[in-house]
């Protein structure tokens, strides 16, 4: 698989121009007063209009979604369990070894120890799982579960550990020996000893994370466990997702040599699992998922796994995010089935046919490629006789499409292992499949197929066979092009067995390589052109990477420094009226302006200023106006400026220009200034309270009433700041 | 009571090499009168062994012996009914009383010998070790603990005047409490240590405390000299003859091969003695190693066999790789077998004699390396290509100095000028130092890990495909991401799941935890950091402030 990340690719189509761009980040606006709850939900940024939805279509496709998903997600846990089986069977094996005839030359009893490691912490759990159900079918297993909370000490540990074993005892009940000695538990282990017959009992204690004990913990615990080695035959199983090294590294040396470490890992790394998964998932003909993944929720999926998190859980989080994306689409309602939600079809005409319903019947109409009429009259009907054609259709190509990607995987394979050179043999299965999302397999197809005119006669042969295997593995109800291709095959194939010369091999090569190529450019379709693709495929838009990946400090002070690119649909605003976003981020931007330390009355004066002049709602007199800019250009509008004026000015309450500065703020807030006094410093505290609890204030004592900055080097557009 | 004749021929068998210890110990603990309270036994290499001979003694010479190891008594109340239940062997039910505290413990103590032994002969013992100890001891000398010791006597003496009986019991040996892993006690028992080794007076009973350890005496004991000094006894470490005796006595295979099998620990001696002394790790690389063997010989008919001396030879180089796998426990004995002694096992066959020079030795010598590099190449491979690059990153931060970052990670031309001025000075000065590699890693804080980090990314993880762009657009877009990247919440939970993962250590306390930045030390080795920038495409070596 290619790792390295792609560039933006000048064959994508633009995005929707709909597509939220600042979806992780959201403003809560502060005069919710104002807006009911209902009004609030619907401006939430990437909420799909109503108009172009039918009436009841959001629950419906809720439904759908969670169905798809549901299966979409079962698929893939069945996957992982058969890739798990292996690896299960192994450690099962090592853990019921029948240990009872030790080595004579050995010199102490060691304690088996599997370490099953990986780099996925949920998968190495789910081997735990899997492993303890297996080991609790049997009797004669006693599972004992030890977590790092439970085990901070050594007395905590063994209290666990024999707790857990002896707590449904009555006999060890009454001996009443202390928690935390293991000679409780010989006794408890007698007892069992003397109800089983061949006396095979022991003791399994499955450690889950072991990275996260204390190692000194750990330590003590083996050792002593060594101590009674004898008498309780311990099994430990160590899961973690640290190299299967860190045991050694970190245990001392008594204690390590008291064990039998056995390792197991999966037997694939995280890149192959995911080529699996993904494989199965979408590629497999004997599975058909509900929703195709397009190329851009690909690149997404697989960009992220290479470069930040190759666990299974991050990817069933970005499949689940994908299909949530997917199912905003209004027309995603016809997903599942054409009922829309309703009880029966009778129902769903008369919903299509509905008046309120004419924004969706436009957006159907449009996604099903049908030249839009006049006066738009489709029958309901009608409408959902092509929708039930189109899916019919889509199943048909997509299951076309994953047989023909795996017999080009098949044939790439081929080629590739007969020595050939080409660009396209070192394609990775995540390039072919990106390709292949894209609907521009067919060019690497062509190259392939151009590469089979050069096999000799035997190499012809085999391939033939091999692809011909391929086509026997098949569902047989397939569709005719397989079944074509098949005859053909078969037909070629004697064909060849028969050819003797050179002149006739070439023509054989020759008719095989068309007969591939016309197979190839019939099946690999271009999913984005089929009629009603939205329905079922995610296409080239999708979530924005930045909901499973975001960087919290950016966007926080991306969206204080620029609030009205993250506020609700409805209420941008021009930039040059942003002061009126909110109070925070106008406090923000004159803490930008500031030096490293804030005094805090400048910056309530700043604030002041600048709220006034953002709430004036008619621009007054021009008196008023070159006032301001007066007060702006001279500087008591900012901390930092009036910090580095000269000595003479920053002489507090006492300076001219700050006396005529109260007279200008008097001068606007006409009605009552005591009252715009109160508001302004409250604004002023709650404002100033947010900004400390998002962690961009530090108070210092270096300075009376001072405040120290915590963040200095903000981005910031030169022409912002000239506007402020 | 001193061991029959058989008994001690026994034990100087079982454990050779050992015959003046174990006959010292018999003589010291032989008379219950003339035991010493204070005994320790310091084997600094095979302490398992001391402590099975000791108890084989305790055994011969009909000790009433309570052994306990320290290690598995966490608390003062485990390790009193440890010790008492072993001395009641079961029988008794303890008083709660007694495992409460050390005044407890000794009235436990002076309950259950007083009922279970009613023949104490205590005035008499008395007698005779005062009559010892004067011959023994200058008089002029009197030690404090003498002195109270000797006031301790009188005390039991009345106490204990009316126990005199009848002398027609068998002879019964001494009290005897022995603690394994002494040295542990300081760690969970440390207020134990000084009432434990003067047992003899607190309990003003007869009772010999032995400590086996691996540390000698001055590590263990109590600090301002709380405690008397022990009767020591250095254990020394095996020679030839003993050990290859000490390992040959378990074998338990068929007689035929008992002369092979000599030959086998001969060699295995003659290759590993020199860097492990312990019998015990070289008995466990012969109990790996020998089960094959034995088992490949024996498919052999009679006279088909190879020659022991050519086989013993053909296995020297397993040996050598047994100090590097099974010694240091990298590989279970499965996989050591099947790595290292399948492939020479296999190429013995009976029609065509092998030649060990020609199979044996190329397989190991090439072993080690192939494997730590495969190690560092599985490692590259299952880990995401961002936490690949936080490990060059913190492998660089470690090793550089934070002065040089600016000049090898300077971009501007000015600046990568300086950078080479002062590179070369640089290395001049340093050439007395300790390298850094050899220094150890040095922490760093998360910051720079971050810089570094961006830095590398916007350099080596360009996008891939260039051809439709120019190149100055796509160097932008590598930095602006590199600069998001760095700040995004999978990143920062990468570096602190790979300080889970023991790949980077978190430096400082947990208390600390919110206090400044947090400091990381690079994990990884040399091997690992130069593959993993290898996989991403980075020149390592170009990066490191004094080359390695």
């Amino acid at each position: 698989m290619a790792r390295g990340r792609r560039a933006p690719r000048k064959s994508d189509p633009e995005p929707e121009p709909d597509t939220p761009q600042n979806e992780n980040c959201y403003i809560i606006p502060f005069n919710t007063s104002h807006a009911s709850r209902e009004d609030a939900a619907a401006v939430l940024p990437g909420h799909p209009s109503a108009e172009w939805d039918v009436d009841g279509g959001p629950a419906a496709r809720l439904e759908a979604c969670a169905a798809a998903l549901k299966k979409c997600l079962d698929r893939m846990q069945n996957v992982l369990a058969q890739l798990r089986a292996k690896t299960v069977d192994d450690i099962h094996g090592f853990v019921t070894t029948d240990r009872r005839t030790a080595n004579p030359l050995m010199p102490a009893l060691e304690t088996p120890a599997a370490v099953i490691s990986g780099s996925d912490p949920g998968l190495v759990m789910n081997i735990m799982d899997d492993l303890c159900e297996r080991l609790e079918e049997d009797d004669s297993n006693n599972v004992v579960h030890l977590h790092a909370s439970d085990c901070s000490n050594i007395a905590g540990t063994l209290k666990a550990l024999i707790g857990s074993l002896v707590k449904n005892s009555d006999e060890s009940a009454i001996r009443g020996g202390a928690s935390s000695d293991l000679s409780v538990l010989c006794a408890w282990l007698q007892s069992q000893n003397q109800s089983q017959e061949d006396g095979t009992v022991r003791v399994v204690v499955l450690f889950h994370d072991v990275e996260m004990f204390e190692p000194t913990v750990l330590g003590e615990l083996f050792g002593i466990c060594s101590l009674y080695a004898a008498n309780i035959p311990f099994v430990f199983c160590l899961g973690t997702s640290a190299r299967a090294d860190f045991l050694r590294a970190c245990l001392p040396r008594a204690a390590l040599t008291a064990l039998h470490i056995r390792k197991f890992a999966m037997a694939q790394t995280s890149t192959a699992v995911f080529e699996t998964l993904i494989r199965k998932l979408y590629f497999d003909p004997e599975f058909s998922p509900d929703v195709m993944l397009g190329p851009a929720a690909f690149e997404l999926l697989l960009d992220d796994t290479n470069r930040f998190n190759a666990s299974i859980e991050f990817l069933r989080s970005t499949l689940r995010l994908v299909h949530m994306h997917h199912f905003a689409e209004p027309v995603t309602s016809f997903c599942l089935d054409e009922l829309l939600g309703q009880t029966d079809r009778a129902h769903a005409e008369r919903l299509l046919e509905h008046g309120e319903s004419i924004g969706f019947r436009e957006r159907l109409l449009a996604a099903l490629d049908v030249p839009p009429t006049p006066n738009s009259i489709v029958s309901g009907a009608a409408l959902l006789d092509s929708v039930v054609s189109a899916r019919a259709n889509f199943a048909e190509k997509t299951m076309g499409l994953r047989i023909a990607f795996n017999l080009l995987e098949t044939l790439q394979k081929f080629l590739r292992e007969h020595q050939f050179r080409a660009a396209e043999l070192r394609y990775g299965f995540g390039h072919l499949v990106q390709l292949c999302l894209e609907g521009t397999l067919d060019e690497t197809a062509k190259e392939l197929c151009t590469l089979v005119l050069k096999l000799s006669a035997e190499q012809l042969q085999a391939l033939l066979k091999l692809l011909y295997a391929e086509l026997r593995k098949l569902p047989p109800q397939n569709g005719s092009a397989e079944q074509q291709l098949r005859t053909r095959i078969l037909q070629e194939k004697e064909s060849v067995g028969e050819t003797t010369s050179i002149d006739d091999v070439r023509q054989a090569a020759d008719g095989v390589s068309r007969l591939l190529h016309e197979y190839f450019s019939e099946r690999l379709v271009k999913l984005h052109e089929l009629p009603l693709c939205n329905a079922w495929y995610t296409g080239h838009t999708t979530c924005s990477p930045e909901l499973l990946n975001a960087n919290p400090r950016a966007s926080t002070l991306a969206s204080l420094t620029f609030p009205y690119a993250v506020a609700p649909p409805g209420e941008e605003r021009e930039p040059q009226q942003q002061e009126q976003m909110s109070d925070t981020s106008v406090l923000f931007k004159r803490y930008l302006d500031s030096g490293k330390l804030i005094n805090i009355h400048d910056w309530y004066r700043a604030f002041a200023f600048n709220l006034h002049k953002g709430e004036r709602r008619v621009p007054a007199d021009t008196d008023a106006d070159e006032d301001d800019e007066d007060e702006d250009s001279d500087g008591p509008s900012s901390p930092k400026r009036r910090k580095r004026g000269s000595r003479a000015s920053k002489s507090p309450s006492k300076s001219p220009k700050k006396r005529k500065k109260d007279a200008s703020v008097a001068k606007w807030t006409e009605e009552d200034p005591a009252e715009w006094e109160a508001e302004t410093k409250a604004r002023f505290l709650r404002s100033y309270h947010e900004l400390e609890y998002l962690g961009f204030i530090r108070h210092t004592r270096r300075k009376v009433e001072h405040v120290q900055r915590t963040v200095f080097d903000v981005p910031l557009d030169d022409e912002d700041d000239e506007q402020l | 009571m001193w061991p029959p004749n058989a008994a001690l021929e026994a034990l100087e068998l079982a454990h050779p090499g050992r015959s003046s210890i174990v006959r010292a110990l018999c003589a010291l603990l032989a008379d219950r009168d003339a035991a010493p309270p204070f005994l320790y036994l310091h084997d600094a290499f095979c302490p398992r062994r001391t402590h099975v001979m000791l108890t084989d003694v305790l055994r011969s010479v009909n000790a009433r012996a309570s052994v306990v190891d320290a290690r598995s008594c966490i608390s003062q109340r485990a390790f009193f009914s440890a010790v008492l239940r072993q001395l009641t062997s079961g029988d008794l039910e303890l008083e709660k009383s007694w495992t409460d505290s050390v005044d407890g413990f000794c009235a436990g103590l002076r309950e259950i010998l007083g009922i279970s032994s009613p023949s104490e002969r205590v005035p008499r013992s008395l007698t005779k070790r005062k009559t010892r100890k004067s011959k023994s001891r200058s008089p002029t000398k009197k030690t404090p603990t003498r002195r109270r010791r000797q006031a301790v006597e009188s005390d039991s003496d009345s106490d204990n005047a009316m126990n005199v009986d009848s002398d027609n019991a068998m002879p019964l040996g001494p009290v005897v409490l022995a603690i394994d892993s002494a040295e542990h006690l300081r760690d969970h028992l440390a207020d134990l240590l000084v009432p434990l080794t003067r047992l003899h007076e607190l309990a003003r009973i007869d009772i010999t405390v032995v400590f086996v350890s691996s540390n000698s005496w001055i590590d263990v004991q109590p600090p301002f000299a709380a405690a008397p000094d022990p009767y020591m006894i250095h254990v020394p470490p095996l020679d030839k003859e003993s050990m290859i005796a000490t390992l040959s006595l378990p074998y338990a295979g068929p007689p035929a091969l008992l002369s092979l099998f000599r030959q086998f620990i001969a060699s295995l001696y003659a290759t590993c003695s020199a860097f492990i002394r312990d019998p015990d790790e070289l008995a466990y690389i012969a109990a790996v190693t020998w089960p094959p063997v034995a088992a490949r010989i024996q498919e052999f008919e009679d006279g088909n066999a190879p020659s022991d001396v050519r086989l013993v030879q053909g296995l020297v180089p397993a040996f050598h790789a047994a100090l590097d796998a099974l010694y240091t426990r990298a590989l279970a004995p499965e996989e050591f077998t099947a790595l290292h002694l399948a492939p020479f096992l296999s190429s013995i066959s009976a029609d065509r004699p092998f030649s060990p020079s020609k199979t044996a030795p190329s397989s190991p010598s090439k072993k080690g390396p192939v494997q730590e590099n495969l190690e560092a190449q599985a490692l590259a491979d299952d880990l995401p290509r961002v936490a690949q690059f936080a490990l060059v990153a913190a492998y660089l931060a470690s090793f550089n100095p934070p002065k040089s970052d600016i000049r090898l990670f300077a971009r501007s031309t000015e600046e990568r000028r300086r950078r080479q001025a002062k590179t070369t000075k640089g290395k001049r000065a340093a050439v007395a130092k300790i390298p850094p590699r050899l220094a150890g890693p040095a922490p760093f804080p998360l910051d720079r890990l971050l810089a570094l980090m961006g830095r590398l990314m916007e350099d080596f993880d360009a996008p891939v495909d260039d051809e439709e762009e120019g190149m100055v657009d796509l160097h932008d877009i590598a930095r602006e991401q590199a600069e998001m990247d760095g700040g995004r919440v999978q990143t920062l939970g990468l570096i602190s799941e790979l300080a889970t993962l023991r790949l980077l250590h978190r430096v400082g306390s947990a208390d600390k935890a919110l206090e400044g930045p947090p400091m990381f030390k690079c994990g990884v080795s040399y091997a690992v950091a130069l593959a993993l920038a290898r996989n991403l495409g980075i020149p390592l070596a170009d990066y490191l402030w004094e080359a390695n």
